[in-house]
């Protein structure tokens, strides 16, 4: 097995409110580089919450959560500087800045010496090519979401952290998407939180979770 | 796969993009601080008028300086020595002065009209670089003047119309008929000197004065001698020159700064509340753009100087247009509403521009210290989960 690139130890994460909720509880999770884990689990069990820990933007109550083997750093420019140059953030909805083009909204993460041809080479594998220079407005919701997983892909990341990125579109959109993450990201290690069987079949291996609690981990 | 060249991309994240392509729903911000910032040129740049008409006023003493006996009616012969020894003395010419009364924007201002020979009032017009644009001079022997045009149409006055000592037109018997109307810098009325009966009632009830003229490059000088004149021991002469002018200005404008001020603080202070109020309305649609940057990994820090810089444009830009606004509508306020009256103003001041800087600092300087904290306080996972839901 290659070198792990995400490690959780007992990691806990509990929100105090009103009520407190516990939406992630003792998760211990490897995750090799370039493998392909999907977070499986019913509504409410966690999985986009286990994607914040995993992406720093939580922090663990408890536990740790480590990437390539170190604590995400405390420091928020840090942990930022970080998530920006090696990771890639696709949600259920696309979050593009409405007034920059497909192209602009590439660039928002890109490295500062990042070339353009990096984005034309990407928007091709995606098939939003004809669609770089259009402010989000113009797109589908497919184009918009393949747009965000454009964003998410041009600093070539180490990894990918995609939470319900099917969740709004149609079939034949949802399954472009995941082909252009697994084909874009090859080499690149992807997370993916997903309810639709299909898209958690395409995986190397599939965690379950069930109240916050890791319950199942199996291949394929 | 294909590569194509590699450029350097611009920085899609610099606020003029964001400026530019949102103009539009910018549009509450930019107006509101563009149409305060023109309001408030709008209201400053008339008090310019007081300053200017009192300057044109101003004007005629580079070219004489009167002076009167301190407390008589008439120079003696030891005062009228004293004159005479004035080393930068070209000549005086003894007068008698009135005054014109004529409206500014709020209130009154006086200009002079100077009672002399016709032929001293004709060498004075070219000595003041004055113009008799219309009618004649006043001829000797005869009840005339001619005045200023800034005067006559602050006064609705005309040639041919019969005016009294203080140049009103209502006052009983008219005792001056207007025979020419002057144009130039300064503002004067010049007259006949001991006609008429009346008029020499008038003559006598006047003070005495004398209008002194000092060789060239010996202004300066000449005022400096009559102002230091004594006799036993006390000032011989009140002297009305340059400096006697500028002294009595700025003691009667003395309070127009703090009232323009005074304004703008209250202006720019209630633009600002609205500004930052719709800078925050902006900031709440804006807050899905802003939870994206900050999960992606761009550091507050630098979303900060984002929003620093986008006020500080919005502002500036916004300042651009209201001053283009304010000044434009005083080139049209001081030539169609200002000028027909006499009024003077500068539509191109620097004070309102000043003041009216104001306006965009203060609502950028608020608003950017708002939408920090804002910034600051914002969870960007509570936003991204808001709209999961």
């Amino acid at each position: 097995m290659s070198e792990a690139i995400l490690r959780t130890e007992d990691a806990w994460l509990t929100y105090e409110g009103v009520r407190r909720v516990t939406a992630v509880r003792a998760v211990n999770l490897t995750v090799a580089a370039g493998e392909f884990v999907s977070v499986a689990g019913p509504s409410g069990s966690g999985k986009s919450s286990l994607l914040f820990l995993l992406a720093g933007l939580r922090r663990a109550t408890r536990g740790r959560v480590l990437f390539r083997g170190v604590d995400w750093p405390q420091s928020g420019k840090e942990a930022a500087e970080l998530r920006r140059v090696n990771l890639g953030l696709v949600f259920s909805n696309p979050f593009l800045l409405p007034y920059l083009t497909v192209r602009e909204n590439a660039l928002v993460q890109a490295e500062p010496g990042t070339g353009e041809g990096r984005v034309v080479d990407l928007a091709g594998l995606l098939d939003i090519g004809d669609v770089l220079d259009e402010l989000p407005a113009r797109l589908s919701s497919g184009q918009a979401q393949r747009a965000s997983v454009l964003r998410a892909m041009v600093n070539r990341p180490a990894l990918i952290l995609a939470d319900e990125p099917t969740a709004h579109l149609d079939h034949e959109s949802g399954f472009r998407v995941i082909r252009a993450l697994r084909g874009g990201a090859t080499g690149c290690t992807l997370v993916l939180a997903s309810h639709d069987p299909e898209v958690l079949a395409m995986a190397d291996r599939t965690v379950r979770l069930q109240d916050g609690a890791l319950v199942s981990d199996a291949d394929g | 796969m294909t590569r194509t060249a590699i450029q350097r991309h611009p920085d899609p994240l610099r606020a003029g993009v964001y400026l530019r392509r949102r103009f539009r729903q910018l549009a509450p911000q930019w107006l509101a601080m563009g149409l305060v910032t023109a309001l408030l040129i709008m209201v400053v740049t008339p008090m310019n008028s007081f300053r200017e008409t009192i300057r044109a006023n101003q004007y005629l003493m580079n070219a004489f300086t009167v002076v009167t006996p301190y407390g008589e009616p008439a120079f003696d012969s030891t005062l009228t020595a004293l004159l005479e020894r004035n080393p930068s003395l070209e000549r005086q010419v003894p007068v008698k002065v009135a005054w014109v009364r004529y409206p500014m924007l709020i209130g009154e201002t006086f200009c002079p009209l100077i009672l002399t020979d016709p032929a001293e009032g004709e060498a004075l017009v070219t000595r003041l670089g004055l113009a008799l644009i219309e009618g004649r001079f006043p001829h000797k022997g005869r009840r005339e003047i001619v005045l200023h045009e800034d005067v006559a149409h602050a006064k609705r006055l005309a040639v041919g119309d019969r005016v009294g000592p203080v140049v009103e037109r209502t006052e009983v018997g008219g005792m001056f008929e207007i025979v020419g109307l002057l144009r130039g810098p300064g503002r004067i009325a010049i007259g006949t000197i001991g006609t008429g009966l009346g008029s020499r009632f008038l003559d006598a009830r006047l003070p005495a004065y004398v209008l002194v003229y000092a060789r060239p490059g010996g202004k300066a000088a000449s005022d400096a001698y009559l102002r230091g004149l004594r006799t036993a021991d006390t000032l011989a002469l009140q002297v009305v020159d340059a400096e006697y002018v500028r002294a009595r200005t700025e003691e009667a404008l003395k309070n127009l700064p703090v009232l323009a001020a005074f304004l703008t603080l209250v202006t720019s202070g209630a633009v600002a509340v609205v500004v930052v109020l719709l800078n925050l309305m902006a900031f709440q649609a804006r807050a899905d753009e802003f939870a994206v940057l900050l999960a992606v990994g761009q550091p507050r820090s630098r979303l900060a100087r984002k929003i620093a810089a986008e006020c500080g444009l919005l502002a500036g830009v916004a300042w651009i247009l209201g001053v283009s606004v304010g000044i434009g509508a005083m080139m049209l306020y001081a030539r169609y509403a200002l000028g027909p009256r006499g009024i003077v103003m500068q539509p191109l001041d620097p004070r309102p521009l000043a003041l009216s800087l104001s306006v965009p600092v203060i609502a950028a300087v608020t608003s950017v210290a708002v939408l920090w904290r804002r910034l600051r306080g914002l969870d960007p996972v509570a936003v991204i989960e808001r709209r999961f839901i």
